[in-house]
């Protein structure tokens, strides 16, 4: 018996000690794991209605300091407080979403359900195009019918698919442009947020490109500036490499997917050495921005094309892997657009293109990414040279697309070698020719960009590059009428075409006389009759730009809060004012408040007449540059085109030599951001000193021409040093040579300590550098 | 003691040469965002680590003055400094943000002092930098060398053809295919050299190339061992910069 009981109390102990691992484990363990669900919704849900609650008190917060800056005029602040109300109300939406959908689901396991949805939906909102039709602030587009919308790039223009009326279609037809179904309309306007620079970038080249036949018609008014486009609908690059790859498999294209894709990469070329012809570089080439329509490659986007021969800085614009680094490198270094042949950055970004059809990557490794896929070793080579260093490049797209034709006409492509290449050969290039093109397209290329901007001389940058290569040489056959002809070897590239041009202009870019141009009278006419409008237009820009930084919804959101506070206060005041009444106790009149009132109504009166005043000084220094510009121009050339006073916009905001100035100093100053702020007030009283001496400064401003100028010293010196004569002699000839509205320039630089600051002095005119040197003496001594 | 190379660079960098930061964006803007993001794993995405990047070498640029040559740091060294300042200063950034958040604020030591099996990580990141140092070099040569020589190095060594095919792409014979190899070899030694001169700050840097093949004078037996110490580091950088677009692109 005993026995028996022992083995019940042992089985007993065992069964209960197997239901406690494997019933009340696991029951406590869910137990445990539904009590941290629950305390985590619990605690989700209290933390986010803090959140919230912190969100509307700092909102309550900030709607004073909105109100107080728009009734001081201060719309930057009232802006940039409306901003941090626009954050705190995305933040408290944001929350609310998570008490009321995100926790619940998460509760009820469905999670999967809600995941990263509160991510999704403002990104699609934030990536969604535009409105279809343009706003009212933008206006309609007379003869056009808005049909759709595009989703703009990074330049901030709204893009609008249009359908042309049939005065337009007519217009066009005239053009030579037949079968325009639809236009793309790309608009900047002021009141949507775009800036007059990006206005002046997108119009730099416009002219010529209209020339080209690339753009069908454009429009400046006092707000709103745009141009039109055709149409080309389709699938770009990208998409169209994904298909063909998709349909090779992994080891690359065949010889039907390579040769379509090969076709691509010829159009394209064809069409670039078309723009270098024109003397235009397109400076965006990528898969993004090619289109294949019809079985043919179009490039699209011309927000960064740019005259070849533009006096403009580089600046490094373009996309990553499609870019050359070289361009950045002599883009930080300051280097012009003049300098630089920009023709070949165009045919880096093809070569690049041409390794993504092959390889359906981006080629990450600059020139020295490596062509895994099965591809003929021809192409590869022909990848290579186009993105091999600026100066090892293939000279021309001519030359680039004679490689590519020979591989697309060759028998089996993949047995095609580089030794059977023309370029390797050195086999003469036959020039592209451009039977196919619209109507409207010369068959002679002319050289527009000397029509957009004036020529200016190629600057030998790269010394090694020019070594070997022999320059064509212009003999000149009549002085009277500028006619010459051209001996010696001719370079390759745009310079062929323009050698060769049947209308040979004189040098300086001035055009030859044409039958049926208007009198010299007539052009002076309207030249005046377009600078007055320029100068209205001017005006109302003038007025408008106070307002354009624009209340956002912030701004709106707080007043509206700020309206029901009030409401709420004044009822709570009346509540308060009725009990006093009854009590007939007196109230009394802060008077403090009412004169700080006064002081407040006081200073915002005087500050807008200030800027009203300074407005209108500024409006007319900027309409006087515009026209004694647009008079020098028509003195040079004889006539205005549109982009002519934009450049002369863009001039007239630098400063200007004032009539009593002793001369004018470019400040280098190579202290700015490790001085310290005693320092910096030193510098400051000394140029102050100089100043009141007569002498004014450049380079003090981030305006372009003051980084331009910055830009083109620090190229100059280079790796020198201020010890280094050679380098300071090198730094007077180009002050010299090259920028006569400086007579020197005041290098501000750490001593040899480390401790003091030293003024180094170089410059032409020894009368204002002395006066400099003894007032900073002077100074130093005082 | 500083070499003439390196001095200079460090001049530029003092004048603010902006070309100068370009050119180290360029060489170690790939390694660092690979550590920063080892680092950060979890808690900084590649558009973070790639801004973190150019802080960090911006950081360089400002804090060149502050270098010490007496104190025998190497350049690897002093640049991992720099980038991991520059990522503790952001996670601070963040904490503040989140402060009461309830979340452990982040120690950047312990990703980088967690054992894990394999090559130390600053070994790894070591080989990492004086990869870049060659790469650089070898950039050098392709803007130097005449094209179709280096094209000839290129599938020779780089994509590995053989002699034959390389001569018969190019319609010259194998003698001239290997003479104009030599003469690029020459050229990358020199620039090589030249690189690693620049960013190395310690005598020990200086001797990198040499312990991994890349002898500045070698005998003629290294040819071979050079040529596949480029090739092998050509297509270790064509991983990390392909690794490094994958990143970015997500």
């Amino acid at each position: 018996m005993p026995f028996v009981t022992l083995i019940g109390v042992l089985l007993g102990a065992a069964v209960a000690i197997l239901a406690i691992i494997y019933i009340l484990v696991p029951v406590l363990k869910g137990l445990g794991w539904a009590l941290t669900h629950i305390f985590r919704f619990v605690a989700g849900e209290i933390g986010d209605s803090l959140r919230i609650v912190g969100g509307i008190v700092t909102t309550i917060v900030f709607v004073p300091l909105v109100l107080f800056s728009v009734v001081i005029g201060r719309w930057s602040s009232a802006s940039h407080f409306g901003g941090a109300i626009k954050d705190e109300m995305a933040v408290i939406a944001h929350r609310f979403y998570r008490i009321v959908i995100g926790h619940p689901a998460r509760l009820l396991g469905l999670t999967a359900l809600t995941e990263g949805i509160e991510q999704r939906v403002p990104d699609a909102f934030a990536k969604a195009p535009g409105s279809d039709k343009p706003s009212k602030r933008t206006g309609v587009f007379e003869g056009y019918n808005i049909v759709g919308s595009i989703k703009g790039g990074g330049s901030g223009a709204k893009l609008y698919v249009a359908e042309p009326d049939q005065m337009k279609l007519a217009a066009f037809a005239r053009m030579g442009k037949t079968n325009v179904d639809q236009v793309i309309i790309k608009s900047f306007s002021l009141s949507d947020g775009s800036s007059l620079p990006q206005i002046v970038r997108e119009s730099r080249a416009l002219e010529a490109a209209k020339d080209m036949g690339l753009v069908l018609e454009h429009d400046l008014s006092a707000t709103r500036f745009f141009y039109v486009m055709p149409f080309v609908p389709g699938e770009d690059l990208t998409k169209v490499t994904l298909r063909l790859h998709s349909i090779a498999g992994p080891t690359g294209l065949g010889v039907s997917q390579l040769l379509e894709g090969i076709g691509h990469i010829a159009d394209l070329a064809h069409t670039l050495s078309r723009y270098h012809s024109g003397g235009l570089w397109h400076k965006d080439v990528k898969p993004d921005n090619i289109i294949i329509s019809n079985g043919r490659a179009h490039l699209v986007d011309l927000g960064l094309v740019t005259p070849l021969r533009s006096a403009m800085t580089l600046t490094t614009h373009g996309t990553e892997y499609f870019r050359d680094p070289e361009l950045v490198r002599l883009a930080l270094k300051g280097v012009k657009v003049h300098e630089v042949d920009g023709a070949k950055f165009d045919i880096y970004g093809l070569g690049a293109v041409l390794y993504s059809v092959v390889e359906n990557s981006f080629p990450a490794h600059g020139g020295l990414s490596q062509v895994t896929k099965r591809c003929p070793e021809s192409l590869r080579w022909v990848i290579r040279r186009a993105m091999t260093d600026y100066d090892r490049r293939y000279n021309s797209m001519a030359e680039f697309l004679a490689d590519v034709r020979a591989i697309q006409g060759a028998t089996d492509p993949f047995a095609l070698l580089p030794k059977d290449l023309p370029s390797f050969n050195g086999d003469p290039i036959p020039m592209p020719e451009y039977e196919d093109e619209p109507e409207s397209m010369p068959h002679s290329p002319k050289n527009f960009g000397a029509k957009e901007v004036a020529a200016a001389p190629m600057k030998d940058v790269f010394a090694g590059a020019s070594a070997g290569r022999t320059r064509p040489t212009l003999v000149v056959t009549d002085w009277l009428t500028g006619r010459y002809r051209v001996s010696g070897q001719t370079p390759a590239g745009g310079n062929v075409h323009r050698a060769s041009s049947p209308e040979p202009r004189a040098r300086g870019g001035r055009p030859t006389p044409m039958i049926g141009r208007p009198t010299a009278k007539e052009q002076r006419q309207h030249a005046r009759q377009r600078v007055h409008s320029a100068r209205e237009r001017a005006h109302i820009r003038m007025n408008q730009r106070r307002y354009s930084n624009s209340p956002n919804a912030g701004v709106f959101v707080a007043v509206g809060l700020f309206a029901l506070l009030g409401v709420v206060a004044l009822g709570a005041m009346g509540i308060a004012s009725y009990d006093w009444m009854s009590k007939k106790q007196s109230v009394r009149v802060h008077v403090d408040e009412r004169g700080a009132a006064e002081a407040l109504a006081q200073e915002s009166a005087q500050r807008a007449t200030y800027y009203a005043q300074r407005g209108k000084e500024i409006s007319d220094e900027i309409t006087e540059a515009v026209e004694s510009r647009v008079e020098e121009l028509k003195g040079e050339n004889g006539d205005i085109a549109l982009p002519d006073v934009f450049r002369a916009l863009a001039r007239a905001a630098t400063v200007e030599r004032s009539e009593d100035s002793k001369g004018v100093l470019l400040i280098l100053n190579d202290l700015q951001e490790d001085a310290d702020v005693e320092t910096n007030l030193g510098i400051r009283k000394n140029l102050h000193h100089l100043n009141k001496q007569g002498i004014d400064f450049l380079g003090l401003g981030d305006h372009e021409r003051d980084v331009d100028l910055l830009a083109g010293a620090r190229a100059t010196i280079g790796n020198g040093l201020p010890t280094d004569a050679e380098t300071m002699s090198r730094l007077s000839r180009w002050v010299q040579t090259e920028h006569e509205e400086i007579d020197g320039i005041i290098w501000i630089l750490w001593s040899n300590d480390g401790r003091t600051v030293e003024y180094q002095l170089v410059g032409t005119d020894e009368n204002v550098l002395r006066l400099a040197q003894k007032t900073l003496e002077a100074e130093e001594q005082r | 003691m500083l070499n003439n190379l390196t001095t200079g660079f460090i001049k530029r960098l003092r004048c603010q040469d902006e070309a100068a930061w370009f050119e180290l964006w360029e060489t170690f803007g790939p390694v660092l965002r690979a550590q920063l993001l080892k680092w950060g794993r979890g808690r900084v995405g590649i558009e973070t680590a790639r801004d973190l990047s150019q802080e960090t070498l911006a950081a360089l640029s400002h804090s060149i003055d502050h270098y010490d040559p007496e104190r025998g740091a190497r350049f690897s060294t002093w640049l991992l400094a720099i980038a991991k300042h520059t990522l503790g200063d952001e996670i601070d950034r963040r904490m503040a943000l989140k402060r009461g958040g309830g979340r452990k604020r982040v120690e950047i030591d312990e990703a980088w002092m967690h054992p894990h099996d394999g090559p130390q990580a600053d070994e790894k990141y070591e080989a990492a930098v004086f990869r870049a140092k060659v790469e650089a070099g070898v950039k050098l040569v392709e803007r130097e060398a005449e094209f179709v020589d280096f094209s000839i190095y290129r599938m020779r060594i780089l994509d590995g053809q053989s002699g034959k095919v390389v001569a018969e792409s190019m319609g010259m014979s194998e003698p001239t295919v290997s003479r104009r190899l030599s003469k690029v070899r020459e050229l990358l030694r020199r620039r090589i050299s030249e690189v690693v001169s620049t960013y190395s700050f310690t005598k020990e840097e200086l001797m990198e190339a040499e312990r991994n093949g890349l002898a500045s004078n070698p005998t003629k037996a290294d040819d071979s061992l050079f040529d596949e110490a480029i090739a092998e580091i050509y297509h270790q950088q064509l991983q990390l910069r392909l690794e490094d677009e994958a990143n970015a692109i997500g």
